[in-house]
């Protein structure tokens, strides 16, 4: 039930409490556990003791940090807003109107699945944290407080039409993730190549005699195929390094699973959901009119694979990639239809991609070829490394970064479609950024000396999310497009946040 | 399609020029307090690169010649810099937005339309009302750094400027409000077809007012 006088949360919602204390405060707990066993063992206590002592010390602390921080929470609802009185000592009070709430995530912690609660998530604009969790709601109860904040935020920002249109279809699936899907993506993820140098550095930290330990663990193998000399030594590093390889891919794979599990996102008349999960289940759900920026990745992983992950970017200014609203493993074609349909671009034909001003590939050079020349002249001068040596050295670095600017230049692009604006850039992986123009906030025009000369401008859209920058592009475009942000941000009827 | 609200199509070449015809200048005594903000910070500095210089070998990096050149565009950038950008530091109030040029030789025009404008805060420190000069700052929903402020006006300019953008503010939210209400477009002024493009960020003395 939905209190409208102060109310304290459920009794479950300890769980939740104990977590959060638990997260904020394990490096307490750690150097609790460690100063005090320091301590006590120069007082001459049995082992066993000190750490019995610190650990029920320790237990004791966070009982108290949770059941405090579950008495001293209550919280109300009214027809606008939701607000939450939190704090003995220090006390704090927020109201959180529903016209200012960006997101309302419902998550299922494992722990809450048997018992069907959910923990209610409202971020609002301008902070760096959630701002609100209302922790073990029933499931009714959390769903009432959503569909209550999104009706009310339907009438009071938008059209009628919005929510009426016939031509929407309520629940409709956009896009799903299956087994395969999610094998891509833990493939693809950055976890499985950060893995194999982390499994690495901490083998090398093992202690000499643990470490023959695991090589005579790995070479037992190998004794049976080959005996000793050259092809065994060649054959443990080669089944080393498949081992960990291996390793981290099924660990990522694994976690990958954890997270994305079941992931389904429905399109319904005003919003997009989602919910993924395998342990914990996590619900969210975004108003595309509350979408400030979009932004379609590919690492080259994910180009090999033909996926992408869409990530769609709210004023929240909380949007690390844990909490913000992510769609993984999509197609660029169906990335670029959920783009249209959050910019409502309709029907229009898309621009083709613009390359940036050649003068790019000019400064590039400049700054590529001529500053890293006086960098290893005064290295020179003041290391006295022979010259034949520096000369390389130059010669392969002049190399090498004309391939990179040549790469680089020839990925930069951007387009106009209606009011949308898109920039695509990237060497290995790319990275496309779009805002629709009605969003912006600000327009900044920037001019180099070097940009002067070649008349050419980098603009800059800011946006409640962030910015997106348009780079050397010729001046009398950069002031067409100056204009435009500037027209819209003042003539538009749309909301935009 | 998401949803269905109106979105009309403009034609780049019929849309106002961003840049204003007149710029207004900044009041000169800002450059002065600038430099005297940057003061200690350029002496604490000076010592601390000359006490390098003469602790460590004269061949490397403790050359004289080195130690006084550094100090030499350290000083240029604390005390004689200030002066120099604020020439070409400028600001425009126009209809619907407001306008702010900077740099000397890296120049950025930035705008902020008034529809975008959360609030508008006035204020000086205390060197500053001595003078009697203030700073504004407007800021948008873009976070800290989509906010812009403009710094050296002359106080009773910086209240007039305040008013200004909180009549243009409540005006926008009215005209917005009936054309909500009205499902038409905001009742600003079409845009001038004839405007002219210039080709170039003009340099400061040709838009001095």
């Amino acid at each position: 039930m939905i209190p409208s006088q102060w109310s304290r949360l459920s009794l479950w919602s300890m769980l939740s409490f104990l977590v959060q204390a638990l997260k904020a405060g394990w490096q307490l707990l750690v150097a609790w556990v460690i100063g005090g066993s320091s301590f006590l063992q120069r007082s001459e206590l049995e082992g066993s003791s000190i750490w019995m002592a610190l650990a029920a010390g320790g237990l004791f602390l966070l009982a108290v940090q949770t059941v405090w921080s579950w008495l001293f929470f209550r919280w109300r609802v009214d027809s606008q807003r939701v607000e939450i009185a939190k704090g003995l000592l220090f006390r704090s009070q927020l109201q959180l109107s529903f016209d200012r709430i960006q997101r309302v995530d419902v998550t299922t912690p494992l722990w809450y699945r048997p018992l069907s609660r959910v923990n209610l998530v409202l971020e609002s604009a301008g902070s760096s944290q959630k701002e609100v969790t209302l922790a073990a709601l029933r499931i009714d109860d959390a769903e009432a407080l959503r569909t209550q904040i999104r009706g009310h935020q339907a009438s009071s920002t938008e059209p009628a039409s919005e929510l009426t249109a016939q031509d929407h279809d309520p629940g409709d699936i956009v896009h799903r993730l299956d087994f395969a899907a999610l094998v891509k993506i833990g493939l693809s993820t950055p976890t499985a190549l950060v893995a194999f140098p982390v499994l690495w550095g901490l083998y090398a930290q093992l202690p000499n005699d643990r470490r023959t330990q695991v090589e005579n663990w790995l070479q037992g193998p190998l004794h049976q195929l080959a005996d000793g000399g050259l092809l065994q030594q060649w054959g443990f590093w080669i089944l080393t390094l498949l081992m960990l390889v291996l390793l981290s891919l099924v660990s990522s794979i694994a976690l990958t699973t954890l997270r994305w599990y079941g992931f389904v996102l429905r399109r319904h008349s005003a919003v997009l959901r989602q919910r993924a999960g395998l342990l914990s289940v996590r619900e969210q759900d975004v108003r595309p009119i509350k979408v400030q920026q979009i932004v379609y990745r590919r690492n080259p992983l994910q180009r090999l694979l033909g996926i992408g992950q869409l990530k769609l970017t709210q004023a929240s200014s909380s949007e690390n990639e844990k909490t913000a609203f992510v769609v993984p493993g999509i197609g660029p074609e169906q990335a670029q239809w959920l783009q249209d349909a959050i910019h409502q671009t309709g029907d229009r034909e898309h621009d083709p991609w613009q390359s940036i001003s050649n003068s790019w590939y000019g400064m590039a050079i400049r700054f590529g070829l001529v500053f890293p020349f006086l960098v290893m002249t005064l290295a020179f001068w003041l290391t006295g490394a022979s010259a034949l040596t520096m000369l390389l050295a130059g010669l392969a670095w002049s190399l090498g970064f004309l391939v990179w600017a040549r790469r680089r230049y020839s990925l930069w692009s951007w387009r106009r479609n209606a009011d949308v604006i898109a920039v695509r850039s990237g060497l290995l992986g790319t990275r496309e950024v779009s805002v629709d123009l009605c969003r912006v906030q600000r327009v900044d025009m920037h001019q180099s000396p070097y940009q002067r000369r070649r008349r050419v401008a980098t603009v800059v859209f800011w946006v409640p999310s962030g910015h997106i920058q348009l780079p050397f592009i010729p001046m009398s475009t950069a002031r067409q497009l100056t204009a435009l942000g500037m027209w819209r941000a003042a003539t538009t009827t749309r909301a935009w946040m | 399609m998401l949803a269905s609200t109106d979105n009309p199509e403009f034609s780049p070449d019929q849309l106002p020029e961003p840049e204003p015809r007149q710029w207004h200048s900044l009041r000169p005594v800002q450059a002065w307090l600038e430099c005297l903000g940057n003061l200690p910070f350029a002496l604490i500095l000076t010592a601390g690169i000359w006490f390098a210089s003469m602790t460590t070998r004269p061949d490397l990096i403790g050359h004289p010649a080195l130690a006084a050149t550094v100090t030499a565009l350290l000083w240029f950038r604390m005390l004689i810099y200030p002066h120099i950008a604020l020439r070409h530091r400028g600001y425009a109030v126009r209809e619907r937005d407001i306008v702010f040029r900077s740099g000397w030789l890296w120049r950025r025009i930035s705008l902020v339309s008034y529809s975008r404008i959360q609030h508008v805060e006035v204020g000086q420190g205390p060197m500053q009302r001595q003078f009697e000069v203030s700073w504004i700052k407007l800021f948008t929903a873009g976070g800290a750094l989509g906010d812009l402020t403009i710094n050296g006006l002359a106080a009773e300019e910086a209240a007039r400027v305040e008013q200004w953008i909180g009549e243009r503010i409540d005006s926008h939210a009215r005209a917005l409000q009936q054309a909500l209400g009205n499902d038409e477009d905001v009742g600003i002024a079409e845009p001038d077809a004839d405007a002219e493009l210039k080709t170039e960020i003009q340099a400061p003395e040709a838009n001095k007012p």
